[in-house]
């Protein structure tokens, strides 16, 4: 997928066009009536225009995407045609089009957590955006590539981001969670969260499939973190995601799926499991 | 309905809101998230969750941190949407409010759509133009409706276009600002200003080197050589010629026309006359001509006719015809001489008689050695040498062996013009033609007479003498006060300080 360039957001009204076909004398007439109103353009027309909701609700979340240069304007208009011509939210209106929704939605998602957190700041979002967006790298990866997090770090954002859409963890708990995690130079994200208890303790179980194949070093973090970033989005297993990055055999997985199984029956310690795995099977990352 | 702590509201955060107390309100909100209570409530702790990110977002608004608000809005958003339904009025309150963040980010980060900018600046413009005239709105702003069309037209044919029509539109749109129609009506100003500068030194020049000739002999009506037309008879064609070269001649029509041939021979160039007298309709008609035709001037001086360019014309009655005939005589004479003897004639070579046509008596030809070719005036030449002038005489000038000149006087003892007006004499040199083909071009371009049976003033005579000369002084008149009454109007100075202060241009706004 090309590189979306740094392109004009478009304006509620040129979408709406483009849903529409306005022709362009009444779109003078519009943008003049709804600078008379004094609202904004997407609130006059659903408000004062009776237009309807998908469409507007469709055009303004086209400008964040297109704001956030992760959608191009021309499939923003042609996602809009779609609204316009079936009546859908906009969301199956982007997956109709072919655009990569969930990808950047994911994006999104870990973009605010950890620029709320205090975790990255806005220039290595931006130099991330450019390194994972021409060919939807996962994004979590690219940031402990591009050493802007930490591979542990990176992990715990995955774990506290899955307890966020599985609404096991309000947001402020997982900001406040994510601010005490250090960053690459050994300082906390927020350093003032230092002297407060935690909201919330959270403890994660050492018998998940992708820490036992960390810790036998079978795959490295890295790839376990693509992995999991990948697979959630796509809705696949782990060993799944593993096998498709290349980064596991099949063989190598149902070793480590039956240590873990195993370890959750209680007949197996995480040691035992760690040094029964071949630690020297490592494959080369894709 | 959730209990909250005493001290934090939802109104506490709106006073602060109101009070402009941005960054305490954003820690306020903080806190008021963090609240157990809220924390792990459902239901309307949602609203409150949603009530309170939008208040955040409003205060970073405030401060102007847009990327801020907009991750505040959106937050909101998620919520009402998940608690309501995407297309609910929560969530497009929600919504909305975002649509304000993301055009204050876009217009921070230069990234909003050209339309709006282009409507916005035009409805400034068009505000400003037209100021409270209580029109109604679309009317007020017809300009801009113009200009958004012609943005969406532009839209509509893409980025294809012919170079050449972009040139031209981006012409026209630079000669239709403000600026640049400025510029032009200070040019414009300018240059006339400095042509009718120019044209006013010319005038002045004009008429003291051309003195209007006052007339010696008051003109008679009825007499023939004022051109009384009354007196024509069909047919008739009355010659007035010029000296030089003696083959030029000015007849008068009995239709009131005039013609100019070079030899005896009458052309078929039938040019119109008008006569000026004391009649005002006459000098208007006189001037209106002047616009259009090369007009030959024509002045009565008292026994000749006098044109512009001071080429006397004498009727062929006249005795200085007979003056200028015995020196047309003495100049084949004296080319004559020449051959024979290699040199002109000096005055040890003896004398040449001649019977002088005005005084009706013997007369002597005087020949004068010339020391400086400066002495190029007859009556100066003849005082210098301290000869008594009368009417008639003839006197010829010595140069060299190669150079010779005759000079003649007139019934007033005025110089007979013999070349085009600005040489007393006639000059001579060997196997030199005695015409002056120069007087028979000029008269080949005059296409109109204008004959002044009275004296006018310099100034009228000037304008008739000139070709274009009335159109194109209007014309530099008009090119100096129009543009600066369109300054004047347009007030451009005041408009132009006004546009620097208008406030909020320039300004990341909301809207």
């Amino acid at each position: 997928m090309p590189t979306p360039p740094a392109e004009s957001v478009p304006s509620v009204l040129e979408l709406l066009s483009a849903a529409s076909n306005v022709s362009p004398d009444n779109l003078a007439r519009l943008n003049l009536a709804c600078i008379e109103s004094g609202k904004e353009m997407g609130e006059f027309l659903y408000r004062d225009g009776g237009q309807n909701p998908q469409l507007v609700r469709g055009a303004i979340i086209c400008q964040l995407y297109v704001l956030d240069k992760m959608l191009p304007r021309d499939e923003a208009e042609s996602a809009m045609r779609v609204v316009g011509q079936n009546s859908c939210p906009i969301e199956q209106a982007l997956d109709k089009i072919g655009w990569p929704r969930a990808y950047f939605e994911n994006v999104r998602h870990l973009r605010d957590l950890l620029l709320t957190s205090s975790l990255i700041n806005d220039k290595q979002k931006t130099l991330t955006y450019a390194t994972c967006f021409p060919f939807q790298l996962p994004f979590l990866s690219a940031l402990v590539q591009r050493q802007a997090l930490t591979e542990e770090t990176a992990d715990f954002v995955l774990s506290v981001q899955y307890m966020i859409l599985n609404e096991n963890l309000p947001l402020e708990e997982a900001i406040d969670l994510l601010g005490r995690c250090t960053k690459p130079d050994g300082i906390l994200a927020k350093p003032e969260l230092a002297t407060k208890p935690p909201m919330r303790q959270v403890h994660f179980t050492g018998s998940r499939l992708g820490e036992l194949l960390v810790k036998s070093t079978i795959i490295n973090q890295i790839q376990l973190i693509a992995a999991l970033e990948d697979g959630r989005r796509k809705g696949q297993l782990l060993g799944e995601t593993l096998i498709e990055h290349g980064s596991l055999t099949e063989v190598d997985l149902k070793r480590a799926l039956n240590a873990q199984g195993r370890v959750h029956n209680g007949n197996l310690t995480v040691a035992e499991a760690i040094a029964k795995l071949d630690p020297k099977r490592i494959i080369t990352p894709y | 309905m959730v209990e909250l702590q005493p001290n934090i509201s939802l109104e506490t955060l709106e006073e602060l809101l109101r009070k402009r107390e941005f960054l305490e309100c954003i820690k306020l909100g903080n806190t008021m998230l963090q609240d157990p209570k809220l924390r792990s409530g459902q239901g309307a702790a949602t609203d409150y969750k949603i009530a309170c990110y939008l208040t955040i977002g409003d205060a970073h608004f405030g401060l102007k941190e847009f990327q801020s608000a907009l991750n505040e809005f959106d937050k909101a958003r998620s919520l009402a949407e998940h608690r309501y339904g995407p297309v609910s009025e929560e969530a497009l309150k929600c919504l909305f409010c975002m649509e304000r963040a993301i055009k204050a980010v876009a217009a921070m980060e230069g990234l909003s759509a050209d339309t709006n900018i282009r409507t916005s600046t035009l409805l400034l413009e068009a505000e400003h133009a037209q100021g409270q005239s209580g029109q109604h709105p679309v009317l007020r702003h017809s300009r801009t409706l113009q200009g958004i069309w012609a943005v969406a037209l532009e839209k509509q044919k893409g980025h294809g276009k012919n170079p050449l029509i972009s040139l031209i539109e981006f012409v026209m749109n630079k000669l239709g600002s403000a600026r640049v129609e400025e510029y032009l009506a200070r040019i414009c100003i300018v240059i006339s200003s400095t042509g009718l500068g120019c044209l006013a030194i010319y005038t002045f020049f004009w008429c003291y080197l051309h003195p209007n000739p006052t007339a010696v002999n008051p003109v008679a009506h009825g007499d023939f050589r004022t051109i009384n037309l009354a007196h024509c008879k069909k047919g008739a064609l009355w010659s007035f010629n010029t000296i030089v070269g003696d083959n030029n001649s000015l007849g008068w029509m009995h239709d009131g026309r005039a013609q100019i041939s070079e030899t005896d021979v009458p052309s078929d160039k039938k040019l119109p006359v008008i006569i000026c007298n004391r009649d005002p309709n006459t000098m208007l008609s006189a001037l209106i001509s002047s616009c259009t035709l090369n007009n030959l001037l024509l002045r009565w001086n008292g026994y000749a006719l006098q044109d512009q360019n001071s080429v006397v014309y004498y009727d062929t009655s006249e005795p200085e015809f007979g003056v200028a005939g015995k020196m047309y005589g003495i100049a084949n004479w004296a080319q004559k001489y020449f051959k024979d003897h290699g040199h002109y004639p000096t005055s040890s070579d003896g004398s040449l008689n001649y019977s002088n046509p005005i005084t009706k008596r013997p007369d002597k030809v005087l020949i004068i050695t010339v020391k400086n070719l400066k002495d190029k005036y007859l009556s100066e030449l003849c005082q210098s040498k301290a000869v008594s002038a009368h009417p008639g005489m003839i006197v010829c000038g010595e140069f060299g062996p190669r150079m010779f000149f005759i000079g003649g006087l007139d019934r007033e003892k005025n110089p007979i013009p013999v070349s085009n007006g600005h040489n007393e004499f006639l000059p001579l040199s060997p196997a030199q033609k005695s015409s002056a083909p120069e007087l028979s071009e000029a008269l080949t371009r005059i296409n109109g007479i204008v004959v002044f049976e009275e004296a006018i003033d310099s100034f009228s005579y000037f304008i008739c003498a000139h070709t274009m000369l009335l159109f194109t002084s209007l014309v530099l008149i008009l090119g100096a006060i129009g543009p600066a009454v369109f300054l004047l109007t347009k007030n451009w100075r005041s408009a132009v300080r006004t546009t620097k202060k208008r406030p909020g241009v320039g300004e990341p706004t909301a809207r």
